[in-house]
């Protein structure tokens, strides 16, 4: 009898004496959505600004905001995060963030802060994703986006369809770091620019008020300091190598018609580099390969279809070696960083030699003679043999 | 007895205190109060050994009149059962006359309600009275051979038997028999004209079956063993009978194959059946308690049905099933944990089906325990572990609400607690709208009143739902109070907490025996062609063997190999 009491008591000892001890309410939580970074250079502040989700029920609150903006200062990110609780009445909680803004003033200065302090907080995950913000990181936090309620979830899922297009490069806090700790290849983070001239029903001047954030290509850094910016044309090049531009779509002049185009859509481009190291001197050599489909044709052509399948193979692979020609002249020869991932290649293919070259690198990377062999074939036109309009003149007559 | 020595101590102590006054003032009194002191003490000391002569005068007779046989004369006897078991208004005592013997007196004894009366009119009264209904040769009968004479050839009753033993002439005018005495003859006949009045066969009805058959135990214990007699008619179908009880002498019955059953498991059940001792058996859950193998577990140990098809299938398998009379729940002994997951249905639909609905009712199992307690791990420690936009839509439905979660899980669990219990008693037509209110009213109005959020209604009534769909009811309940600790201990440590309260449970269960064999068989100790029942239901010409503890050793195959069906060859 008396084991069974002592037993009781330690146990009900054991949950009443923790308190719930680390217990917190979803409703006392103000949940971060996305996170923008900047930094007043000349009072060497950091300027951390939270976008916090509202949770509002669902019918009759429509028309309140769904979010809300706040910032604050600190001598490090973390001091400043840490001043956010002077302004929020809610716990601030990291775990579902979607989004990290690092500012051009931060990016410019270092982006060793930001990596140190998101990698070491256990709330942030580790998919967060990071871009890097035209401008000041502040005012992309309060745009609005224009079909989800929260902007920092619309950017995630807006992030998550990018392979469409292949005009950005994926970056999240795990790869940002992992490039950032190694030395042969430096980070590209994708870039956001706000796209204007988008109508918003229902304001006054709805074209000023109009502000969007859009995927604007890549910034490019070296060590960790931006050197500069991708167009997204440039970035699709840098895509192409990274293997991270899936359905991207290549359109060329259609043959025998100046003003007409065909657009082809690729399917599984694999980037093979190869490399060799002759006496100290590497050289690249970047092999494409993988399957189109002609998704849209605009002309009238006299060419059967495989002449004209013929035709446009050529075209679509002389245009994504152009592509890449272009990304390798912007970021080897002006930028000087390796975000191609050559030196990884090296060191992975050749790892003696590389060795040698290891820190001769950086000077060494610029001089690569790079050759560029793209492989693609045309499977299958998914339109019809003829265009539209030939199709309807004919049944017309 | 006891009264008068209170108040003779009583006197005592009055009589020293005034002793004690005495002495103080002198010795004049002092002769007069010693005589009586001494002589209070004698009756003391006799009145204490009176209560005991009493008490074993009492016992002397009791015991005396138990081992009493039948007495000669009519009017003895009269006046012995009249004494044992009283003059009720049932009880009647029906004196005669049997020409046949000389005009002898006659006497039957019977209770009203429990047996046939008209039974006793035509097939005991009207040959003894009427002298030409009586064969010649028992007029003629020896004086000692009366009895036997009446039995054999007097009397058209089929059950009929000869006692000289007063408690077992007793017992059976309880049972429903009637009894005979004859004048100077010192043994009683005893004639069985049962009869009850009982419930119809009826649909089971907290077991009914979509497909499958529609009877159901009933409280006759008799009926009870029809029904199974009618499904198994095996020359070594045993029905073991033991009578339990001081004072409700309930008829219990062991149902068995006496080739198929486990020779130990029998023995141990018929040991803890002997043990028992106790006033009265008023249900199957009575010797449940008194029988299963840890008293101290929330968990039950022993399955029930009140199914013939599924107890039959039972014993079929080598098990034992246990009646009780007056109950129609049956149990089944030895149960595992997989038994009260098993439902008769699984084997009456197509065994695909049967293995779907197998595993609905593992979820339903852990979702009804531990639903409420995830709730609380999610959104009140591990908020990360929720994805946005439902963590974001649970926040705005607990924005307004003043309460912290785990009050929230409690005050909506108790009230639908409360809800069930009061629906459950009342006739059908107020249940049904305090369901009404309870479900519709109180979970819409907490919901708009911001007293609880929408979330949590829903985890409370998957937890209730989840509940509903464990095959068995006791199961049902034990898990239905395990969510209370597993709540709150969750409530304390978050997941740390859950998952603990979690392991323990499962320890618990592991832990279990049923009649010393593990509670989890075949799974631990892994018994491969055991799992065919477990976690799905194989195919009929699959199931080549009995599940293994149950049954002998040497007798585990259950039907010929290759029964699988194939269309003609043809080829």
């Amino acid at each position: 009898m008396k084991k069974i009491a002592a037993v009781v008591l330690i146990i009900i000892n054991a949950m009443l004496l923790p308190g719930c001890w680390d217990m917190r309410e979803i409703n006392d939580l103000g949940m971060v959505m996305a996170v923008g970074i900047d930094k007043d250079v000349a009072a060497n502040l950091y300027i951390v600004t939270v976008q916090i989700a509202k949770p509002a029920s669902g019918d009759g609150d429509k028309k309140s905001e769904h979010i809300w903006v706040v910032s604050a200062e600190g001598k490090t990110i973390f001091d400043a995060v840490r001043n956010l609780a002077l302004l929020s009445s809610k716990r601030i909680m990291w775990a579902h963030n979607n989004l990290i803004i690092i500012g051009e003033s931060v990016a410019r200065d270092s982006i060793i802060p930001v990596i140190d302090y998101f990698t070491h907080n256990p709330e942030v995950r580790m998919e967060t994703f990071v871009v890097a913000a035209k401008g000041d990181a502040k005012q992309y936090l309060s745009s609005t986006s224009g079909l989800e309620e929260i902007p920092g979830l619309g950017f995630r899922d807006m992030y998550r369809y990018e392979f469409l297009t292949g005009k950005s490069v994926q970056s999240n806090v795990l790869r940002v770091a992992r490039r950032y700790f190694s030395d042969d290849r430096q980070i590209a983070i994708a870039a956001i620019d706000f796209e204007k001239g988008v109508i918003k029903p229902g304001a006054e001047h709805p074209e000023s008020e109009a502000k969007m954030i859009k995927l604007a290509g890549a910034a490019v850094f070296n060590d960790d300091k931006l050197v500069g910016w991708l167009t997204p044309e440039q970035t699709r090049g840098l895509a192409w190598l990274r293997n991270e531009a899936k359905a991207a779509v290549v359109t060329v002049r259609a043959p025998g018609n100046e003003n007409r185009s065909v657009s082809v859509e690729t399917h599984n481009v694999k980037a093979k580099i190869e490399t060799e190291v002759h006496e100290g001197i590497p050289a690249v050599t970047i092999i494409l390969s993988g399957d189109a489909h002609i998704d849209e044709e605009d002309s009238a052509t006299n060419l059967s279809m495989e002449e004209f399948k013929e035709i446009i193979d050529q075209l679509v692979e002389a245009e994504i070696a152009a592509e890449i020609k272009l990304t390798l002249d912007k970021v080897q020869k002006e930028y000087k960083s390796d975000v191609l991932d050559f030196g990884r290649t090296i060191h992975a293919q050749h790892k003696e030699e590389w060795n040698k070259i290891r820190d001769q690198w950086p000077a060494l990377f610029p001089k690569v003679p790079v050759k560029i062999v793209v492989n693609i074939e045309i499977r299958s036109s998914t339109t019809l043999q003829q265009p539209m309009k030939d199709l309807k003149r004919g049944i017309g007559q | 007895m006891i009264w008068r020595s209170g108040e003779l101590s009583h006197r005592i102590l009055l009589y020293d205190r005034w002793n004690l006054l005495v002495e103080k003032q002198g010795n004049s009194a002092e002769n007069a109060p010693k005589g009586m002191d001494s002589q209070l003490e004698n009756l003391r000391s006799l009145s204490c050994h009176a209560q005991e002569v009493a008490q074993d005068m009492e016992s002397i007779v009791y015991s005396l009149q138990n081992s009493q046989s039948v007495f000669l004369g009519i009017e003895q006897n009269e006046n012995f059962v009249k004494n044992k078991i009283g003059e009720g208004f049932d009880v009647k005592y029906h004196r005669f006359v049997i020409e046949a013997l000389d005009n002898r007196q006659a006497l039957i004894i019977y209770i009203e309600g429990i047996v046939d009366v008209k039974a006793i009119g035509e097939l005991l009264l009207s040959p003894l009275m009427q002298r030409n209904k009586m064969p010649q040769a028992v007029g003629a009968a020896e004086k000692p051979g009366i009895i036997s004479m009446l039995s054999s050839a007097g009397i058209s009753i089929a059950t009929v038997k000869e006692s000289q033993n007063w408690t077992e002439t007793c017992d059976a005018i309880m049972e429903g028999n009637c009894v005979l005495f004859v004048d100077q003859c010192d043994t009683a006949l005893l004639l069985s004209v049962r009869q009850q009045e009982g419930r119809a066969v009826e649909e089971p009805a907290t077991e009914s079956e979509a497909r499958g058959p529609r009877d159901g135990f009933t409280e006759k214990i008799q009926t009870n063993t029809a029904l199974i007699r009618s499904r198994i008619k095996d020359h070594g179908l045993r029905f073991e009978e033991f009578k339990i009880g001081e004072r409700t002498k309930t008829l219990v019955v062991l149902a068995y194959i006496e080739r198929l059953v486990s020779k130990s498991i029998l023995n141990e059940v018929r040991t803890r059946l002997n043990r028992i001792k106790v006033d009265g058996i008023l249900g199957s859950s009575y010797i449940e308690e008194l029988i299963e193998d840890s008293p101290y577990s929330i968990f039950p140990q022993i399955d029930h049905t009140e199914r013939p098809d599924k107890a039959s299938a039972a014993i079929l398998e080598g098990r034992i099933v246990l009646m009780v009379d007056t109950t129609p729940f049956a149990l089944i002994i030895p149960t595992v944990f997989w038994n009260f997951l098993q439902s008769a249905g699984d084997y009456y639909e197509r065994y695909f089906i049967g293995t779907f609905l197998r595993w609905i009712r593992f979820i339903a199992l852990f979702t009804s325990a531990s639903v409420s307690s995830f709730y609380i791990m999610t959104t009140s420690f591990h908020q990360e572990m929720i994805p946005t936009k439902l963590a974001l839509q649970i926040a705005a439905g607990r924005a307004d609400v003043p309460f912290p979660a785990v009050l929230e899980v409690l005050l909506m669990e108790i009230l639908f607690e409360i809800i069930r219990e009061a629906g459950l008693r009342l006739p059908k037509a107020i249940g049904q709208s305090v369901t009404f209110v309870g479900s519709i009213i109180i979970g819409q109005a907490a919901v708009q009143a911001d007293l609880v959020g929408p979330a949590l209604i829903i985890v409370v009534a998957v937890a209730a739902i989840c509940n509903f769909a464990i095959p068995s009811y006791s199961l049902a309940n034990a898990v239905r109070l395990i969510r209370f600790p597993l709540l709150l201990v969750t409530a304390a440590f978050g997941i740390f907490g859950y998952l603990v309260g979690l392991t323990a449970m499962v320890l618990h269960l592991l832990s279990l025996r049923s009649f010393g064999e593990s509670f989890w068989t075949p799974l631990i100790p892994f018994e491969k062609s055991g799992m065919k029942d477990v976690f799905m239901r194989a195919p009929m010409w699959r199931m080549l063997t009995r599940p293994g503890l149950s049954h002998s050793e040497d007798n585990a195959s259950r039907q010929a190999r290759g029964q699988k069906p194939e269309p003609p060859d043809n080829g």
